[in-house]
């Protein structure tokens, strides 16, 4: 069997680089150049997808997708889906509207998070570019979609922020896991 | 100037601790005010407390001594503002939870009992709280049934004094709401509900080794 786990949410907000904290290998991307408005953010974006691996003792591995941010390439978002465990939804509380990008993802990925049992995690990055910020609308967002999911502020370059946001994941998969 | 840690009241069966004789109720004074104010403890820490819009800027070396010192020990004064250009502004939800795990040390809050019946409201901001080696897990199991939190911690195999922290934690941030009040001791445990989302590991039982060599592998990040 095949053990996924999904990182999602739009360009920039830290999916190839909370990838990249964790994963035994380099991450394998996707990128491109970017040629449009994203040049002005990043000078590149992923177009198809991130890969990374966690291996675990015994020889199995979880691996760990990232999907591309920008929604012309949403096609790819249900392939990268298929089988996998659990949803890590990266936001970018700089962006101009992070509660539309949340409500543009839990669309995409409602299907997806239900067939889980609720395998939500969001991490919420940038707080510290937007001074006074808070992750209180968003929890609010969310309960109001009938999802009660551990929402993080996380610096997407700090491993143990990253480790926060997969252990959570973990306990939602299965409150019997224990240290 | 008086720094004695908080006293403790035993009651029954469990120790408990009372808000009103550490940081925790103060802050609860505060935030329930109009006033911003800042909170000064010597050579342990100071907060600056902004009740309109919840929010709090701290800086505490010395968090121990800081949240389980008497009120007498603490200076307040009005202040202008809790925005400060060199120290982060957070939401005072985290103070809350912050005061109430340390000041709890293992007990719970007075006027709380074990067989108090719980739901989880939502997820506190765990990336920046401290964190014991079952938090996340009570989280997990709160956030998807109400429950005892005497019956949660058996089930789960979580300490007294962790789950009483947790709760004391939980409690004072907000994060809890009291779906029922135990109207007695040693009342009969009340029996869980039903969770009726399916699990992973219930749905495909041979996810479990997975999950917990995945839990082991992350842990050690």
């Amino acid at each position: 069997m095949e053990h996924k786990i999904i990182f999602a949410g739009p360009m920039g907000a830290g999916k190839t680089t909370a990838i990249a904290a964790i994963s035994d290998i380099d991450v394998v991307n996707t990128e491109s150049a970017a040629t449009d408005e994203v040049a002005l953010r990043k000078a590149n974006t992923t177009v198809a997808m991130d890969y990374g691996v966690l291996r675990l003792e015994g020889g199995s591995t979880v691996h760990l997708y990232g999907t591309p941010g920008q929604e012309r390439f949403s096609f790819m978002w249900d392939i990268l889906t298929e089988g996998g465990m659990g949803l890590v939804l990266m936001l970018d509380q700089a962006r101009p509207d992070p509660l539309a990008d949340l409500t543009l993802y839990l669309g995409a990925f409602r299907a997806f998070i239900d067939r889980t049992g609720g395998a939500l995690v969001v991490g919420v990055s940038r707080m510290d570019l937007r001074p006074g910020s808070s992750l209180i609308p968003i929890r609010e967002k969310l309960r109001s979609v009938g999802l009660n999911v551990p929402v993080f502020e996380v610096d997407a370059r700090e491993r143990q922020d990253v480790k926060q946001l997969l252990l959570a994941l973990l306990v939602l998969l299965d409150p019997a896991l224990r240290r | 100037m008086s720094q004695a840690a908080v006293v403790a009241v035993y009651s029954g069966e469990d120790e408990t601790f009372s808000a009103d004789e550490c940081f925790l109720g103060l802050a609860q004074r505060i935030a329930s005010g109009n006033t911003i104010t800042d909170v000064l403890l010597k050579d342990a820490g100071e907060v600056v407390i902004d009740p309109q819009r919840c929010r709090y800027t701290a800086f505490i070396p010395q968090p121990d001594l800081f949240y389980r010192a008497t009120p007498g020990g603490f200076r307040t004064a009005p202040a202008k503002t809790a925005s400060f250009p060199d120290y982060p502004e957070r939401d005072l939800a985290e103070l809350l939870w912050i005061a109430g795990h340390h000041a709890s040390n293992g007990r719970l809050l007075a006027g709380c009992s074990k067989y108090d019946v719980v739901q989880l409201l939502h997820w506190p901001n765990l990336s920046r709280l401290p964190l014991t080696p079952n938090t996340m897990r009570l989280c997990a199991f709160l956030s998807r049934r109400a429950s005892a939190i005497h019956l949660a911690r058996k089930l789960l195999g979580v300490d007294e004094e962790e789950a009483y922290s947790f709760y004391s934690a939980a409690l004072s941030a907000g994060a809890l709401e009291l779906v029922s009040r135990a109207p007695a001791q040693n009342q009969a445990e009340p029996e869980s509900v039903p969770d009726t989302t399916p699990a992973a590991t219930e749905r495909h039982p041979a996810n479990r080794s997975v999950l917990r060599l995945l839990w082991s592998k992350v842990s050690r990040l």
